[in-house]
């Protein structure tokens, strides 16, 4: 194998795959595999769940294959000057990478250690752009559950139909709903759970990418995305997801008009005298005023008064602060309007504008 | 001279008797399960009014008994399971002494209704403190059905120490789970106070009985045992090691189908996992033990809970064995060595090596350093107390996992790991004792999946569980949802349902006192558990020096949240004993 390329294309290779690579399960899988062929070098990285493979066409001179540590590869060409650098396989397995005056020698593993890469069809289910995706993971990704037990909150619902695409993620805590319209879905309608850990990698695919198209593949245990001449394969979290229609509450005695930015900075200095490990504030309702309070029997005492519009009844509400901060990070609209029927049943906070295609449900805490 | 020593009347005798054989509400439904089950009834229904304080009721479809028999049962040691003292050596059934039903009889108003398949009528005998009221002919399907009222009505004594309601129900509940678990070929339909509170139907393995009537959550974790030789017959299921309880109350052991108490196979059990299961932990195991009724006694105990064995070292041989197959099976647990010496080193050798003592392996006298919280060495508040924090001085880590101080006349090797554990807890506790506790509602309320006995404890906690930040929801009789858990757990990624079944487990091992305290300690535990220092890590010495003086200030800082020990002390006298100075 013998291969020819400029450092800074051969390094945005690499850390496309670089994400999957893992240290802690089997060494293999810390490896990235180089594969030298006619078309181009293809580079793959996996961790048995996600896979990710990007092409370089151009580049090869000679083809071969093998493997060799990502960290590794990564830190030297990271390391390297910009110009051109050859890499070249010996008889030993060995990978010797030269560039201007300085050479590297890496132990390789042979390509047949490898995980094969997933095979897949290439039926199309549907092609969206780029920044719209990107957007609506941003938007719904955050409120993925960290618990292994509850195993189908470890990733994102997708519902796709002719006419709408829609992401959701809860934890069970706090509910994100993030939608778009859709030109067309090949076939049927698709509803499937996306490891957070594929979304992840995607986004960071993405966020360099230049502003083009994904295209999406979805088979019976994996879910294929293709950004250009990269393709990311991801099995899917099997099991149902929670009705999350049903959490959103359909009726609602108020609703409350609050500026995005002032609630966000009311929230971040009330909060600094929160209960570090509840993270509650209460939100007191008045006639036409709201008082922020946080109290912390070690730390003290802290309230702030917004003025609003409002009619109801005196009302006490308790929330974690931080799950009101993330999502106030997420709106992009100037005010927010946040909805309310009992004080230990869900709110739900949404952008003001009704184009916006998005909407979160925080429950709620007795304090 | 009047003579003063006189017989006592059958009466008199018969309640001496049921004084021994029936102990509570959960003692009869025992006879009366037993009795049915040795009568070969498919399906038992029973049925409780008040904790068994009004009612007690067991309804079988066994083979009945003809008038006259059912006349003779109620005479003291009238059975038709043993005849000649040759039986005893061969017991095969659950009952044999002939004193549950005439027991009974004597401190209750009973009823008794019976028909044999073949006989056209029934007869029915209505018993009161054990006279016989009444004898007459009835209509009744095939069977047997004993009702017991008014339980001890005549014995005022121990009638006032019946518990409550839901403690009974809980002892009763107790008891049939056991037998339960034994035959899943019978069905069994327990209701209490008219309410259906749990249906065991028949099942076709001991598998699926195990998971509807012990545990749901062990499916995937169990294990199946069975060893098979001329002497004795080994089956049932153990749970992987990676599943494990916080008591033995998921530990059943039966020896020819008869729920026993026996230390041999406690013993074993204990021995099989080794130190692949945390010390305080205990893996679920349902074992079945059937031997030739000549190798064992079960006539120790009046009410049949402890056995003997005649070779008990044959029996703890073979048992090992066969534990030892099923998790070897498994590859995660070594091979168990068989040793011929006396079980006593054995025993020692185990605990010593559960005291970590990493600088002086294989010195036995640091066994009495195995810490015990109610010991009365430990009993003195808190180090700081003694008003001598201020001499310590740290010396320095020791393969990033112990710290090694300075103080009181020798040294300590704290262990700072489970001493940044037992700060934190500290911490929690009394947090909560400060404030309000606040809730995080949950968005999916959480379904609790519960054993009969712990159902009636749950409902019976609710309200403390409550006042901790649980809020549970009854949904139906059985069905219950944790709606809400306290907001101080966002910390953690600990599942809270695993959390309420720990609770639970604790409760029911002692349901009446402190169970606050053990709602608290439970939550604060499985927080503390997410400490910021990892048992290998080299913490600043300035965080060293936080630990060490939290520590020092502990309420008991002898021992983490979970029972291991924290630090080791060594004296100055007992250094210079070492290097033979004195």
């Amino acid at each position: 194998m013998k291969i020819v390329c400029q450092r800074s294309l051969i390094l945005k290779a690499i850390n496309d795959v670089l994400g999957v690579t893992n240290k802690d399960t089997l060494p293999i899988l810390s490896n990235i595999l180089l594969d030298g062929r006619a078309s181009g070098l293809e580079l793959v990285g996996t961790d048995l769940e996600v896979g990710i493979k990007t092409v370089l066409p151009d580049v090869v001179k000679e083809i071969g294959a093998i493997t060799v540590s990502a960290r590794k590869l990564s830190d030297i060409i990271r390391e390297l000057p910009e110009a051109e650098l050859q890499i070249v396989l010996d008889d030993n397995n060995n990978v010797i990478i030269s560039c201007q005056n300085a050479q590297f020698c890496l132990n390789g593993i042979r390509k047949e250690e490898f995980p094969l890469f997933p095979e897949f069809s290439e039926a199309e289910s549907f092609e969206i752009s780029s920044e719209i995706l990107t957007d609506i993971i941003k938007k719904t990704i955050f409120a993925v559950s960290k618990e292994e037990s509850r195993y189908t909150l470890n990733g994102v619902l997708l519902n796709a139909t002719a006419g709408s695409l829609t992401l959701v993620a809860t934890d069970g805590h706090r509910l994100a709903v993030a939608g778009t319209t859709l030109e067309k879905v090949s076939s049927d309608d698709i509803s499937i759970i996306i490891p957070i850990k594929a979304l992840n990698e995607l986004s960071k695919i993405l966020s360099v990418e230049e502003k083009s198209s994904v295209r999406l593949m979805v088979e019976e245990t994996q879910v294929i995305f293709k950004v250009g001449s990269t393709i990311i394969v991801s099995r899917l979290i099997e099991g149902p997801f929670p009705d999350y229609d049903r959490v959103i509450p359909k009726e609602v005695n108020q609703k409350i008009t609050l500026s995005r930015d002032e609630l966000t900075h009311v929230i971040r200095r009330v909060s600094l005298l929160a209960n570090q490990k509840t993270c509650s504030i209460k939100f007191i309702l008045k006639h036409d005023e709201m008082e922020i309070v946080a109290k912390n029997p070690e730390a003290g005492e802290a309230k702030e008064l917004l003025k609003i519009n409002y009619q109801g009844d005196f009302i006490k509400l308790g929330y974690n602060y931080r799950y009101l901060l993330d999502v106030l990070k997420c709106i992009k609209s100037e005010n927010i309007i946040f909805e309310i029927t009992q004080p230990l049943n869900p709110a739900v906070v949404r952008p003001e504008s009704e184009i916006e295609n998005y909407l979160y449900v925080i429950m709620p805490m007795k304090v | 001279m009047n003579n003063r020593i006189r017989l006592l009347s059958e009466q008199m005798a018969n309640l001496i008797a049921a004084g021994e054989v029936i102990e509570r509400p959960a003692s009869v439904v025992k006879e009366l399960l037993e009795n049915a089950l040795d009568a070969g009834a498919k399906n038992i229904q029973i049925k409780i009014e008040k904790g068994g304080r009004q009612l007690i009721s067991v309804k079988d479809d066994g083979i009945g008994m003809s008038a006259d028999d059912a006349l003779l049962c109620l005479e003291r040691h009238a059975t038709s399971k043993i005849s000649a003292p040759d039986d005893l050596d061969k017991i095969g059934t659950l009952g044999f002494r002939g004193e549950a039903i005439p027991s009974i009889a004597a401190v209750s108003r009973m009823k008794l209704t019976t028909r044999q398949k073949n006989n056209l009528n029934g007869t029915e005998i209505s018993i009161e403190g054990g006279k016989i009221k009444q004898v007459k002919e009835a209509g009744f399907p095939p069977g047997t059905k004993i009702d017991v009222r008014n339980l001890f009505y005549n014995t005022p004594a121990r009638r006032k120490f019946l518990k409550s309601e839901e403690n009974e129900l809980y002892h009763i509940s107790a008891h049939l789970e056991r037998l339960v678990i034994a035959y899943p070929e019978v069905s069994f339909n327990f209701q209490h106070n008219e309410r259906q509170i749990k249906l065991y139907p028949i099942v076709e393995s001991l598998r699926t009985r195990i998971i509807t009537a012990l545990d749901s959550n062990a499916e995937d974790y169990l294990l199946p045992v069975e060893y098979q030789d001329e002497y004795c017959k080994i089956r049932g299921y153990i749970s992987t090691p990676d599943y494990t309880k916080n008591n033995k109350q998921y530990q059943l052991t039966y020896v020819n189908h008869r729920w026993v108490k026996n230390n041999t196979l406690d013993f074993s059990l204990y021995k099989a996992y080794g130190s692949f299961v945390e010390k305080g932990k205990y893996p679920l195991a349902v074992l079945f033990i059937d031997i030739p009724a000549g190798e064992v006694d079960v006539n120790v105990h009046p009410t049949k809970r402890e056995i003997r064995f005649r070779k008990e070292f044959e029996v703890k041989k073979r048992l090992l064995l066969a534990l030892n197959n099923a998790l070897s099976k498994k590859e995660v647990i070594p091979q168990v060595v068989f040793e011929n010496d006396s079980n006593k080193t054995a025993n020692r050798q185990n605990i010593f090596t559960q005291v970590k003592v990493d600088y002086q392996p294989g010195h036995h006298k640091y066994v009495t350093y195995k810490i015990n919280e109610d010991a009365e060495v430990f009993k003195i508040t808190s180090l700081k107390d003694q008003n001598k924090h201020e001499a310590y001085r740290i010396l320095g880590q020791v393969a990033n996992l112990y710290l090694i101080v300075e103080y009181d006349n020798g040294f300590y090797i704290i262990d700072q790991h489970a001493a940044h554990e037992r700060v934190q807890y500290e911490k929690i506790m009394s947090e909560f004792e400060k404030g309000p506790v606040e809730s995080q509602h949950l968005m999916y309320p959480s379904p609790l999946d519960l054993p009969t006995s712990k159902l009636e404890l749950l409902k019976a906690y609710l309200e403390k569980l409550e006042n901790f930040g649980f809020v549970i929801e009854i949904i139906g009789p059985d069905s219950f949802f944790i709606k809400a858990i306290p907001a101080i757990l966002n910390e953690s990624s600990e599942n809270p349902r695993q959390l309420v079944y720990d609770i639970l487990d604790e409760l029911a091992l002692n349901s009446e006192s402190n169970a606050e305290k053990k709602i608290v300690s439970n939550i604060a535990a499985s927080i503390a558990c997410h400490s910021d220092i990892k048992e290998s890590d080299k913490p600043p010495q300035i965080v060293i020096e936080s630990i060490i003086s939290a520590l020092f200030s502990c309420q008991n800082p002898f021992v983490c949240p979970h029972g291991r020990p924290t630090l080791i002390r060594l004296t100055l006298a007992e250094l210079a004993k070492k290097f033979k100075r004195k």
